[in-house]
């Protein structure tokens, strides 16, 4: 290894390692399982420090990160056969990972809102909101045309809020009609 | 607005996300002034944004000892309670005061509880049930009677407010500890049940009529009285997760 190439990848390196955290939100975004997330993450880390050199513009680190993340989900859901299944697990377990978490309840209902969405739009969703990613980034990273990002964001916000706006939490509706009895 | 002043959703949302190059921003800025429903469907893009925020923000990757990464409400949920406010901020006084924030602060001695400001009230409790479960319900009214056995100076106070399936609690026709609930407030002045008044109105979608017991307060929502309280200092307790008195 030569000496330019040592003075290059090690702060890559770090900077992959710093990422953990926020790969992992998106990964928990995406799977809405907290093991699952950390065991993608970590594939992620390891794939990205092995093929380092396979990073041509340093800028794009992280898109190129969640790259990896989006080819070692995809690689998860296609060793599930029953894909759907697991997606409706994930929506609908109560006591799964979505279900113990002892958080305020807007938490749990977002993330069990989100975790409600089409993964597609789960996955654009996270990464232009949590990651703050451009559109074009986001087609990048998932391989998809910006048109096709554009509006699956649209359907995945449109979906979130009237999942959560049915909620009592965040319901924001008149009051008519409550009846008070002795 | 003319026809073809619309802006539709995605530039809308282009704009919202800063993916929209400096012309269409001033279309849009244009309509913003003169279009209420142009405000309305920004709002409610910024809403969502937020919602996402709140809901993943704060998590962190769990130690590689992979101990249960619990959601306590000490360091994460004093945060998450930050985003809370800035979306009630912005819910308040609309598109310009969307980003504000609060000065948050941790419970550091009570992990299961979590409230607004620099030194929170622990003689001020909001306790927050949601589950139709006659065990939180008797946890919750055990938590209230300790809760004023510990703390007889005056100006304690506690609160309970039920939402979603916790509403059985305040129901005459649903909750089996009413004599209890009842006695309690003829009792003590410092302790208030609070019935979450769109929880109440979504029951009565589904058409069930839910009368409440006497005297619990109907008129408030759950989300906005517990940031409320939240705000003003009060500490949080869920009541699944009660932390020792």
């Amino acid at each position: 290894m030569t000496k330019t190439t040592l003075c290059t990848s090690i702060p890559l390196k770090s900077r992959i390692a710093e990422a953990r955290n926020r790969l992992y939100r998106v990964a928990l975004a995406w799977c809405g399982d907290e093991m699952l997330a950390d065991d993608l993450v970590q594939e992620t880390m390891t794939n990205g420090i092995v093929n380092i050199k396979q990073l041509r513009d340093e800028s794009r680190l992280f898109a190129w990160l969640y790259s990896i993340l989006n080819n070692n989900w995809r690689l998860h859901l296609r060793r599930n056969k029953n894909h759907d299944e697991l997606d409706e697990q994930l929506c609908s377990d109560e006591n799964g990972p979505l279900g113990d978490c002892g958080e305020l309840e807007i938490v749990r209902q977002v993330r069990s809102a989100v975790a409600s969405l089409a993964i597609e739009q789960r996955q654009v969703i996270s990464l232009v909101d949590l990651e703050g990613f451009s559109y074009c980034d986001v087609a990048q990273v998932l391989d998809i045309p910006i048109g096709t990002v554009m509006s699956r964001l649209h359907r995945a916000r449109k979906n979130l809020l009237s999942r959560l706006d049915s909620t009592d939490l965040l319901s924001d509706n008149g009051r008519e009609h409550i009846r008070i009895v002795r | 607005m003319a026809q073809s002043d619309y802006i539709d959703d995605l530039m809308l949302a282009a704009f919202v996300d800063g993916q929209l190059d400096p012309g269409n921003c001033e279309s849009v800025l244009a309509a913003l002034e003169s279009d209420s429903d142009t405000r309305d469907r920004l709002y409610q893009l910024r809403r969502a944004k937020d919602l996402m925020k709140i809901g993943f923000e704060h998590v962190e990757a769990p130690s590689h000892a992979r101990s249960a990464p619990k959601w306590g409400l000490s360091g994460r949920g004093a945060g998450i309670a930050a985003s809370l406010l800035a979306l009630t901020v912005g819910l308040g006084s609309g598109v310009l005061g969307y980003y504000c924030g609060e000065r948050l602060a941790d419970d550091p001695g009570n992990p299961s509880a979590l409230a607004i400001t620099q030194q929170p009230h622990r003689d001020r409790v909001v306790l927050h049930i949601s589950e139709s479960d006659p065990q939180q319900f008797d946890a919750a009214l055990n938590y209230i009677e300790k809760f004023l056995d510990k703390n007889q100076t005056e100006g304690s106070r506690i609160e309970v407010i039920a939402n979603s399936g916790g509403l059985d609690l305040m129901r005459t026709d649903t909750s089996p500890v009413k004599q209890r609930v009842v006695a309690m407030m003829r009792m003590h002045d410092n302790v208030h049940f609070i019935a979450c008044a769109n929880g109440l109105r979504n029951l009565h979608k589904r058409g069930i009529d839910a009368p409440i017991i006497a005297d619990i307060d109907t008129d408030k929502t759950a989300i906005d009285h517990i940031i409320g309280r939240l705000h003003a200092g009060w500490t949080y307790v869920k009541v699944d997760n009660l932390p020792e008195i």
